[in-house]
């Protein structure tokens, strides 16, 4: 048994453009024989992924970030067969997945796509539950008995007889979750753990994944927005972009190549451009994030820089200058979303 | 493949099935008296037209009443096997659970095959009352044998064969949210050249070549000699004469053809839909974007 | 009009299905939102926020209780009251039809609401700038991806001005870049330019303490508290701490004025200061104003403060958080 559980080496994939003749065309809807002739013509091709190659290794829980539309759902769809790429190799536990996906689907299991996660609304939630038991090829006995427990553990017992269409939104992320743990599989793929949860039940999740994956002895390819969520659960870091991975590693690692240096945080009352053209200008200035309030201007600035004591003190003194208000005055060490702001993000927010 | 465990999924499947059918009772039991009130109009045509038409129906057994009822009996059965398939993946699609569904370590294909066993037993339940109503309002016919079960069951793997290559143009051909080219063409000729309403007599030496198109035709004639007529009649069909000729029935000349009908178009809709799931694999329009 | 959004004693029950059970999902919400604020709502799952939106958008009736948009009540003047406000919701497909590309979606949306076409024309123009559409623009509804549906969504709020916008989780599902580029629009240019008043929902401290002027804690239907940010901070027991390490030992006089602030306990040693406080923020701007005068640099400094999230526990919770 390798070290790896996967194994994703120089994936290619990108989607057609489909030409468009008036609504509905892209979906055959009506005009079927126009659409045929006509729609079968592409339009050109947009590259999702351009050559992505990583490693996870076993009972790692490893995270993968991003913006939007840079290619993370593709590339978790291609580990989750659900997608088949163009040029390269994926391994799932030693099966590969794109000759082999029944196989391969066998050993994981994608949670929190869809929807509804992927739940049927005429079936009870306990119902949906044992179907996808069933379909991990438990028996009935079995089948029942696990949902019961995963609908225990995301505190959805009392629910069990609804249907899914009654559930909160927060209830719903809970249920895909459920649908994650409920078979024994030695790969979870889970997009956006906590997306819509307030942040006590999310820490009740992620404190679940921690400890119950780690002592069950799951890898956890996860994607998420939440860059303290990522610091907090993973292993790992990939930071992906553009279709081509641009960081890889522990936070820390992250933090120590991207970030040298740390954070000085100041929130200020009347902070006007000139004041602020004049900070940008501090050398040894890394990145600066500047986020502005309604209403006398307060701005809360996060300066990330490679001499943290000279830079506070020459902003204080600029901002005394200019006759700003000083709310709050830290100095801190980088977090991971510092370290995604600064790779993806634009110069001087 | 572990055929227990996957049938057990098939009784999830009928279950959630029955669920949706069953969920607007009221709905649930207008169908059933649209059922009746449908068979009453036949019976009140048949009752005023029959004796005008009896004399084409002789191969048939003369009674028009009994002809439409078999003959839309077949058809009910048969339309659920043309449709069944397609509608399960649009269902999952529209409900966006395609992509779950998918990811779980169970064959599409027979998950498609799975879902479509629902509506099946739906219109079968439909197909029951529809027939003890008709018995009720006086038909007759010759006690079921295995031939025209055979016969039956033939014409049905044909159609959900058909059925299946319906399936596949949601992929292949993106023909989704509306009717696909097979079922369209299928349809048509199925209600205008295959004998439903009236014997195919009626209808020029050309036409009946195009009635061979679907199997309808061939299930309708088959199962109205068997159970209404003779089995052994004159040949109603272009292709008949040659087994005639040859001193067979045409009741046989149906079977035949049925069974090379679904012979060829099963092994051919299998291919086309899991090459239409590859299709859709690759330009990622399995499902709606995320 | 000094209020835009007026609620009186809001109560909606849902009667569950099956069981035949009454849910009360508000219990009785009363809050007035000013002209220009930016309002914002936070809560746990199920606590009624969206029900809450739902029925100030006009599509849901509350079973007792009267709100006012814009000065129209609801139910009497609901055609008028609904074409002053727009709900978007955040991170979610609703708000798009499937078979027609983005442009004309927004097009759609923006001539429903009754806005001319070249001045829409121009407001897309703009808000493709602004979110980066241009890539999307001709694209189906249906295959965009997360990030492209949740941006034209919320390209959305650039073209309809009406008075009151209604966000539910604007942020949800956007990568923090992005995230903080709609927090910029809001408020640089919809709560500033357009003086529109928000009301929005969000489960992120963070962007709550960065957006809101005011936020309401909604908790199993009921409105447990409502203030500014600065005031709910001062409703749990922790104390804020700033600790300033200074080059050289302060003088006897710095110390006596330091002693004169508003501070709860005072640690010096040496050239290292440590203040507990209730008003960090009224501590900070005195407290290094006095530093700069004496002419003394900072050697180190640390600030400790309440997050609204610690708010949140503990008025969900209802840990006290020990004083030190």
């Amino acid at each position: 048994m390798s070290k790896d559980i996967v194994i994703v080496n120089n994936v290619y994939k990108s989607y057609p453009k489909y030409k468009r003749f008036g609504p509905g065309t892209c979906l055959g809807q009506a005009h079927w024989i126009l659409a045929t002739i006509f729609r079968m013509r592409k339009e050109g091709v947009v590259e999702a992924l351009k050559g992505v190659s990583f490693r996870v290794k076993r009972k790692e829980i490893f995270a993968i970030v991003g913006p939007n539309g840079a290619g993370k759902t593709t590339l978790v769809k291609c580990i989750g067969a659900l997608l088949l790429p163009d040029k390269g190799y994926i391994e799932v536990d030693g099966v590969n997945v794109v000759e082999e996906p029944l196989k391969a689907k066998k050993r994981m299991n994608l949670v929190g796509s869809g929807y509804w996660g992927g739940f049927d609304w005429s079936l009870s939630l306990e119902e949906n539950l044992q179907l996808f038991a069933l379909l991990y090829g438990y028996d009935f006995k079995e089948a029942k008995r696990r949902a019961k427990e995963v609908l225990d553990i995301v505190g959805l017992s009392h629910k069990a007889k609804d249907n899914p269409t009654k559930l909160s939104s927060g209830e719903r992320q809970r249920l895909a979750l459920a649908k994650g743990f409920i078979a024994d599989v030695p790969l979870y793929l889970i997009d956006e753990p906590t997306v819509g949860l307030d942040p006590v039940f999310a820490k009740q999740i992620r404190d679940y994944i921690k400890t119950e994956m780690k002592k069950r002895g799951i890898t956890v390819i996860f994607t998420t927005h939440f860059m303290h969520e990522a610091e907090y659960l993973a292993d790992r870091i990939a930071i992906i972009k553009d279709g081509k991975i641009i960081a890889l590693g522990t936070a820390d690692e992250l933090k120590a190549k991207f970030t040298r240096g740390k954070v000085v945080e100041i929130k200020a009352y009347n902070v006007y451009e000139d004041a602020l053209n004049k900070i940008k200008s501090i050398e040894d200035i890394i990145h600066i994030d500047v986020f502005h309030r309604s209403y006398g201007a307060e701005t809360l600035l996060r300066i990330l820089t490679r001499n943290p004591l000279e830079t506070l003190n020459n902003v204080l003194d600029i901002l005394l200058m200019y006759s700003s208000t000083i709310l709050y005055a830290n100095i801190s060490e980088p977090t991971l979303e510092d370290v995604y702001r600064a790779i993806v993000g634009e110069e001087y927010g | 493949m572990n055929l227990f465990k996957d049938l057990r999924i098939v009784y999830y499947f009928i279950k959630r099935y029955f669920r949706v059918w069953t969920y607007f009772k009221v709905n649930f039991v207008l169908e059933l008296i649209q059922v009746v009130i449908d068979l009453a109009t036949m019976a009140i045509i048949a009752s005023a037209a029959g004796k005008y038409i009896s004399y084409m129906l002789k191969a048939y057994g003369g009674d028009y009443f009994a002809f439409i009822v078999l003959g839309l009996v077949c058809n009910q059965l048969l339309s659920v096997a043309l449709t069944a398939p397609r509608s399960a993946i649009e269902d999952a699609f529209w409900g966006r659970r395609i992509e779950i569904l998918f990811s779980s370590p169970v064959n599409p294909t027979f998950l498609v095959a799975a879902f479509s066993i629902g509506p099946i037993v739906r219109e079968s339940v439909k197909t029951l009352i529809y027939l003890l109503t008709a018995i009720l309002l006086g038909l007759s016919t010759k006690p079921l044998n295995i031939l025209s079960t055979v016969v039956f069951f033939t014409g049905f793997l044909a159609c959900m064969g058909i059925g299946l290559i319906s399936a596949s143009t949601l992929y292949l051909l993106e023909a989704k949210g509306g009717s696909d080219p097979v079922n369209w063409i299928v349809s048509i000729v199925a209600r205008l050249l295959s004998g439903l309403y009236y014997p195919l007599n009626i209808l020029p030496e050309w036409c009946r070549w195009l009635s061979l198109i679907v199997p309808h035709t061939y299930v309708f004639d088959a199962e109205r000699r068997i159970l209404l007529g003779s089995v052994s009649g004159e040949s109603s069909l272009p292709i008949h004469s040659v087994f005639v000729a040859l001193g067979f029935s045409p009741v046989l000349a149906d079977l035949v053809l049925l069974a090379i009908y679904a012979g060829v178009v099963l092994p051919l809709s299998y291919y086309l839909i899991r090459k239409g799931f590859e299709k859709a694999l690759r330009d990622g329009r399995l499902s709606w974007w995320s | 009009m000094r209020y835009m959004v007026i609620v009186n004693n809001l109560v909606k029950r849902f009667k569950k299905e099956k069981s035949k059970e009454i849910v009360e999902a508000l219990k009785g919400i009363s809050f007035k939102v000013r002209k220009g604020e930016i309002f914002a709502i936070m809560g746990p799952n199920g606590a009624g926020k969206t029900t809450l939106l739902k029925i100030l958008s006009c599509v849901i009736r509350p079973d007792e209780g009267e709100a006012w948009i814009n000065g129209y009540h609801i139910i009497k003047e609901r055609s008028k009251a609904k074409a002053s406000c727009n709900l978007i919701i955040g991170g979610s497909w609703l708000g798009l039809h499937y078979a027609y590309t983005v442009k004309e979606n927004l097009m759609f949306f923006g001539r429903l609401y009754g806005i001319p076409k070249e001045v829409l024309l121009k407001r897309i123009e703009f808000a493709t700038e602004l979110l980066d559409l241009k890539n999307i623009l001709n694209k189906e509804a249906i295959f965009l991806s997360t990030g492209e549906m949740h941006k034209a969504i919320l390209a959305k709020m650039l073209l309809i001005k009406t008075p009151v916008l209604l966000l539910d989780e604007p942020t949800r599902s956007l990568d923090p870049v992005l995230a903080n580029k709609v927090r910029a629009i809001l408020t640089n240019i919809i709560s500033k330019e357009y003086k529109i008043t928000i009301l929005m929902t969000s489960h992120q401290a963070v962007e709550v303490e960065t957006l809101a002027d005011r936020v309401a804690f909604l908790n199993k239907g009921k409105i447990i508290a409502c203030d500014t940010p600065s005031n709910l901070k001062k409703k749990i027991r922790k104390l804020e701490k700033i600790s300033i390490k200074l080059n050289r030992v302060p003088s006897e006089k710095l110390i006596s004025k330091i002693k004169k602030l508003d501070i709860e306990k005072l640690n010096l040693n040496d050239e290292l200061i440590e203040i507990y406080t209730r008003e960090l923020e009224y501590i900070t701007p005195n407290l290094i104003e006095l530093i700069k005068k004496e002419d003394l640099k900072i050697v180190s400094l640390s600030s400790e403060r309440i997050s609204l999230e610690d708010v949140f526990k503990f008025l969900v919770e209802g840990e006290c958080y020990e004083s030190i």
